[in-house]
C-alpha cells in the first residue's frame, strides 16, 4: 500500500473515531406519568428558554417596550402591584418572583396562551422553576429545581420525579392589555426588558402563530373543533373538568356578569371584551348575595347589595367587607385548542 | 482492490458504530449534504473518493440580522461524508453520497451544562451528472450540470434516553424524498494560467415527511451557490491550491402541517479559505473553514459560528488497455 493510502485510510479512521466517540451525556433517564410518546422535545433544551429570577421592574411611564395594546399577566399583594408582559413571557416562559414575601412564580406557555401564577413552595420547600424544554399537549412542562421534577402547566400538577402526582398552587392572576391594566393600576410596576439576557421583546418570537387559527407546532391528543383553536377562552376547572368563557363574548361596552353553576359550584364571572379581562370566583353554597355590575370605576367592577365594591381580585375595596375578598376559582385564561385537547368535553358557555 | 477493501472497512465501522450508539439519531436538518457535494464529474471508467469530515459550530444567537449577546446554547454537528463518483462515459457521470453524523446540544445556565447528542446514518444522495462542456480536451470551460434523488434512509423516530422524540432537526434523516440539483462551472486559466474560477450551485426540492411525530414535517427548500477562486502553486514536487470561496445559502421557513415554523429560514453568506494539497495525481486533500460574513435570518436563531471542513480524494484510473499483437511464427 502507498503512503497516501495509508493516510487515506487513518484519516478516515480519525475523522469516523471523531464522530463516533465523544462523550454521551444524554439526561438522566426519567419516567412520566403520562404516555412517553405524547411529551415532545420541543427543541431549544433544558433551560434553552432562559427562566427569569428575581427582574428588575419599573415604573408604568418608562415600559416604552410597551405597546397599550400588549397583553400583560397582574398580581396584587397589598399595595404591590406588578405587571409581567407576555412580551417578556414569549421569551422566558417563567418569571420566579418574590412578592411581598409572596415566592410566586408567573407560568406562560406561549404555545397554548396560558398564564398561570404558581406558588413556589411546594411541600414546605421553596424552589424556583426553570423551563424544561418539554412540551405535553404544546404546552409548557416546568421544571422545579429542588428536585428536578416535572410538571404539566396545564394539568397542574408533576408529571415526572419525586413530586410526581403532587398538585401546585396557584394563585389569582389578572390578564389583560397593558392599557386596561394601567388605567386599573397606575401605580403598577412592571418587568423591565433589561432581563440580563439579550432579546429583542419587541418582537413576538412565534410569527403569525397567535392569529392563524390553524396553526399547531406540535401534535396534540384531542382535537375540538367547537371553537376556533386560537380563540381565547377563561377556562374554570373544578373536579378536574373544565368550563370554558370566551373572552369575546363578553360585552365590548360594558363590564359583565355571569353567575352560573358548574359541577355543583356557584361561579360568578366578570368581564369586559373591549377591555380584556374575564376574572371569576366562587361563591359559597348559602351567598344570597346579589351582585351587578360596576361601570368606568376600574378597578373596581361589581359590587353586592351590602354595599361591598369589588376590584378585579375580587377584592373588596369599599363598603362594610373592606379587605375581605371572594374565593378564587382555579382557573386561567388559554387558547380554546388546549382547553379542548386537556379537559376533553369542556363545556362551553352560552348564555 | 486496496480500495474496495478500505471502504467496506468503513461501512463495517460505520455499521458497528450505529450498533453501539445509545440514542441513534442525528441532525440531518442540519447535515452539510448541500455544501459537500464536492465531487465534479469523472473521466470514463475512472471512479473518484471524497471523504469529507465536517465540523459546523453554532454557537451565535441572532435576531435578523443582529448578534444577540448570548452564548448559553451551543449545537455542533459532526459529519462524515463519503462520495464516491464514477464516470460511465466521458460525459455521464454518476455521484452517491453517504455520510454519518453526530449531532450535539449544550445549554448552559447556573453553571450547569445539560448535554443531549444524537448521531446516526443520515440520508443517501445519488446523482447522474452530464459534462456539457469540458476543458479534458484542451479548453478552458467545464459545464456540468446533474440532478438526483435524496433517500430517506435515516431515522426520524429516534428519542433520548428518556424514550422522548427528539426534534426534527436532531433526527439522523429527514423522512422525506428530496430532488437535488446540481451544476459546475468552471473557467481555468483564467486572468493567469495558474488561476481558476469556478461556480458550484446545489438546490434541494425538499419533500415532506408525512408523519413526523404525528404532525408533517418539511425542511426548508435550499440554495447554495459557491463561487470558488483558486490559484495553483507548485513547491518542490508538492502543488498546492490556495482556495477562496465565497458561500451564499438561501433556506425557506420549515413546515409543520403547511405552516411555516417560526424562526427558521434565511440568507447567509460566507468566506471560506482553504487550501488543497495535490500530492499525486490520485490523491490530494483540503482544509477549509466558513467564516460567516452576512446573515439575515427569520427571527432568532442559533446559527453557525464558524465551520471546518476537511476532505480527502483519492482517484482510481482504469489499467491501460494493452494490445497484443499476434506473434507471427516463421
Amino acid at each position: 500500500m502507498k503512503y497516501y493510502q495509508l493516510l487515506f485510510a487513518v484519516v478516515l479512521f480519525l475523522a469516523f473515531a471523531s464522530v463516533s466517540c465523544r462523550k454521551e451525556e444524554n439526561p438522566t433517564d426519567k419516567t412520566f406519568t403520562l404516555p412517553q410518546e405524547e411529551i415532545r422535545d420541543g427543541g431549544p433544551g433544558k433551560d434553552g428558554i432562559p427562566a427569569l429570577e428575581n427582574p428588575t421592574f419599573i415604573s408604568e411611564s418608562e415600559a416604552t417596550y410597551l405597546d397599550d395594546e400588549n397583553l400583560v399577566i397582574g398580581y396584587k399583594v397589598g399595595t404591590d402591584i406588578r405587571a409581567y408582559p407576555h412580551a417578556i413571557l414569549d421569551w422566558h416562559e417563567i418569571i420566579n418572583d418574590d412578592v411581598q414575601g409572596e415566592a410566586v412564580a408567573i407560568t406562560y406557555c406561549p404555545l397554548t396562551g396560558t398564564g398561570i401564577g404558581w406558588s413556589r413552595i411546594v411541600a414546605g420547600e421553596t424552589t424556583t422553576f426553570g423551563v424544561s424544554g418539554l412540551l405535553y399537549n404544546s404546552n409548557l412542562i416546568p421544571y422545579d429545581r429542588a428536585t428536578d421534577s416535572d410538571w404539566s402547566q396545564m394539568l397542574l400538577e408533576s408529571i415526572s420525579g419525586t413530586r410526581s402526582n403532587q398538585s401546585i398552587e396557584t394563585f389569582p392572576v389578572v390578564e389583560t392589555t397593558w392599557a386596561t391594566w394601567k388605567k386599573m393600576y397606575p401605580t403598577t410596576k412592571v418587568v423591565s426588558d433589561n432581563t440580563g439576557h439579550s432579546r429583542n421583546y419587541s418582537r413576538y418570537p412565534y410569527g403569525d402563530y397567535r392569529t392563524d387559527q390553524e396553526q399547531l407546532l406540535f401534535p396534540i391528543t384531542n382535537y375540538d373543533t367547537r371553537l376556533p383553536f386560537k380563540q381565547r377562552v377563561h377556562g374554570v376547572i373544578v373536579n378536574g373538568t373544565a368550563k370554558v368563557y370566551p373572552v369575546s363574548d363578553f360585552s365590548n361596552s360594558a363590564v359583565e356578569i355571569i353567575t352560573d353553576e358548574f359541577e355543583g359550584s356557584q361561579l360568578l364571572i366578570v368581564g369586559h371584551s373591549a377591555e380584556n379581562f374575564v376574572t371569576s370566583f366562587q361563591l359559597a353554597v348559602d351567598d344570597n348575595n346579589t351582585y351587578t355590575a360596576v361601570q368606568d370605576q376600574l378597578p373596581v367592577i361589581f359590587e353586592d347589595a351590602l354595599g361591598n365594591q369589588y376590584d378585579v381580585f375580587g377584592e373588596v375595596v369599599s363598603g362594610p367587607a373592606v379587605g375581605e375578598r371572594l374565593s378564587p376559582t382555579i382557573s386561567f385564561i388559554g387558547y380554546w385548542f388546549a382547553w379542548g385537547t386537556f379537559y376533553e368535553g369542556a363545556e362551553i358557555y352560552t348564555p | 482492490m486496496k480500495v474496495f477493501l478500505l471502504v467496506g472497512l468503513l461501512v463495517s465501522m460505520g455499521t458497528l458504530w450505529r450498533t453501539n450508539s445509545y440514542a441513534q439519531a442525528c441532525c440531518s436538518g442540519g447535515v452539510p449534504i448541500s455544501s459537500n457535494l464536492g465531487l465534479t464529474n469523472s473521466s470514463h471508467r475512472h471512479w473518484q473518493f471524497l471523504a469529507t469530515y465536517d465540523l459546523n459550530v453554532l454557537n451565535d444567537l441572532v435576531d435578523n440580522e443582529s448578534n444577540l449577546n448570548d452564548d448559553s446554547r451551543k449545537r455542533t454537528t459532526h459529519s462524515t461524508l463519503f462520495e464516491i463518483n464514477y464516470g460511465l462515459t466521458e460525459r455521464i457521470a454518476l455521484t452517491g453520497l453517504l455520510s454519518l453524523v453526530r449531532q450535539e446540544r449544550e445549554v448552559t445556565t447556573f453553571s450547569n451544562t445539560e448535554f443531549t447528542s444524537a448521531q446516526g446514518l443520515s440520508d443517501a444522495v445519488l446523482l447522474a451528472k452530464y459534462q456539457l462542456v469540458t476543458s479534458r480536451t484542451g479548453g478552458q470551460y467545464d459545464l456540468v450540470l446533474g440532478a438526483g434523488p435524496k433517500l430517506p434512509i435515516g431515522a426520524t423516530n429516534s428519542t433520548n434516553n428518556s424514550e422522548l422524540l427528539l426534534p426534527a432537526d436532531m433526527q439522523a434523516g429527514t423522512g422525506s424524498w428530496d430532488a437535488v440539483f446540481w451544476s459546475y462551472a468552471a473557467r481555468n486559466a483564467f486572468i493567469w494560467p495558474n488561476f481558476s474560477v469556478g461556480l458550484i450551485s446545489t438546490y434541494r426540492l425538499t419533500g415532506t415527511n408525512s408523519n413526523y411525530g404525528g404532525l408533517p414535517f418539511q425542511f426548508g427548500k435550499e440554495l447554495q451557490s459557491n463561487l470558488a477562486l483558486s490559484n495553483r502553486y507548485t513547491v518542490r514536487k508538492l502543488l498546492l491550491d490556495a482556495l477562496l470561496t465565497f458561500r451564499y445559502r438561501h433556506v425557506t421557513a420549515d413546515e409543520v402541517a403547511q405552516n411555516d415554523v417560526a424562526n427558521t429560514g434565511g440568507q447567509w453568506v460566507y468566506v471560506v479559505p482553504g487550501m488543497q494539497f495535490n500530492f499525486s495525481p490520485a490523491f490530494g486533500t483540503r482544509f477549509s473553514g466558513d467564516i460567516p460574513l452576512y446573515r439575515k435570518l427569520v427571527g432568532t436563531q442559533l446559527t453557525t459560528s464558524f465551520r471546518f471542513t476537511f476532505a480527502l480524494q483519492y482517484t482510481i484510473k482504469p489499467k491501460p488497455t494493452v494490445t497484443v499483437s499476434p506473434t507471427l511464427k516463421p
